[in-house]
């Protein structure tokens, strides 16, 4: 006997069907189990609604994200620009350390807003790299 | 099988069941308590028994409530509930089992035709009866619900590579022991 016969001959064995007692037995037995559907509950299950919330959650995040990181550079102007080169000058002259020459540099090149601690921190970090020095 | 729309239908019946619909019940039952039946005789081998188990797989669908909105495959549902609700069954009986050992799984129709046909499928009957539940659970679903190996395995707890082997084992057995002379392929 091949495979496909007994495959076949299984499938033709005559299985018993549900008799009609086990219908009446189970429509009954049913009655008095209904419950009422919440709308929390609808919203909770419905795929629809939960997709909704994923793609508002991943958008927020997204642009979010956009936000903080992805802003564009902003240009540095050209009096920044030569207020930096004057600034390093100076500190050529006087013999102020490389380090905190470039800090003071950096510091009049970044725009304010990406100072994350503001200008006045930012100087009393270099006067600390100073006094360490 | 269920097609995409009798799927869709089905979960329009479970959301309406969830709302309390006894007419979702009757259609749920109409459509479904046949293909369910038979998968509880392979687990129980006793009509009496498999008739209980689908009355108390409805009975538990009827009283879910709003989880069945969440049912993508309704028929898969209601077959994996057919086969925890078996294995809860059988953790909670732990005396007092019945004797399940009727060789035709209580056919009662079918059989009235004489002859070498009707011998066959009655041998095919007890082989079955025969099997370890698992391996007649999984013929049947594969075989004669038309699960696929790993729907079978989704439905049944195991991965699709045990629910294939369990099928092959059975079929294996069935063969030696239909035609006992015949051995492996």
């Amino acid at each position: 006997m091949t495979q496909a016969e007994l495959a076949d001959l299984i499938r033709e064995v005559p299985w018993p069907m549900p008799s009609r007692d086990l219908r009446t037995r189970v429509l009954t037995a049913a009655q008095g189990t209904s419950r009422t559907l919440l709308w929390s509950d609808r919203i909770w299950f419905s795929r629809g609604w939960r997709s909704a919330g994923a793609a508002a959650a991943t958008a927020a995040i997204a642009i979010g994200f956009w936000n903080s990181n992805g802003r564009r550079p902003t240009p540095v102007p050209q009096v920044a620009q030569a207020s930096a080169e004057s600034v390093s000058d100076v500190g050529r002259e006087l013999g102020v350390p490389g380090e905190l020459s470039a800090l003071l540099v950096s510091r009049t090149l970044e725009p304010p807003a990406t100072f994350p601690n503001g200008p006045r921190d930012r100087t009393a970090d270099a006067l600390e790299v100073g006094e360490r020095r | 099988m269920s097609g995409a729309h009798d799927n869709r239908r089905d979960r329009e019946r479970l959301a309406r069941l969830a709302a309390g619909s006894a007419e979702a019940l009757a259609e749920l039952y109409d459509g479904h308590a046949a293909s369910l039946l038979r998968h509880a005789v392979a687990l129980t081998r006793c009509r009496a028994d498999a008739e209980d188990l689908v009355q108390t797989v409805f009975l538990k669908v009827a009283t879910v409530g709003a989880e069945l909105l969440g049912v993508r495959q309704p028929r898969h549902y209601l077959h994996r509930m057919v086969h925890t609700t078996w294995i809860d069954g059988q953790r909670r009986q732990v005396t007092g089992r019945r004797v399940a050992e009727e060789a035709l799984f209580g056919m009662d129709d079918g059989f009235g035709a004489h002859g070498a046909a009707a011998e066959n499928l009655i041998d095919i009957a007890r082989a079955l009866a025969r099997l370890p539940e698992v391996q007649r659970e999984a013929v049947v679903l594969h075989l004669v619900e038309g699960f696929s190996f790993r729907e079978v395995g989704h439905l049944t707890g195991v991965s699709l590579f045990t629910a294939a082997a369990r099928y092959r084992l059975a079929v294996k057995r069935l063969r030696q022991t239909l035609r006992p002379d015949s051995g492996d392929e």
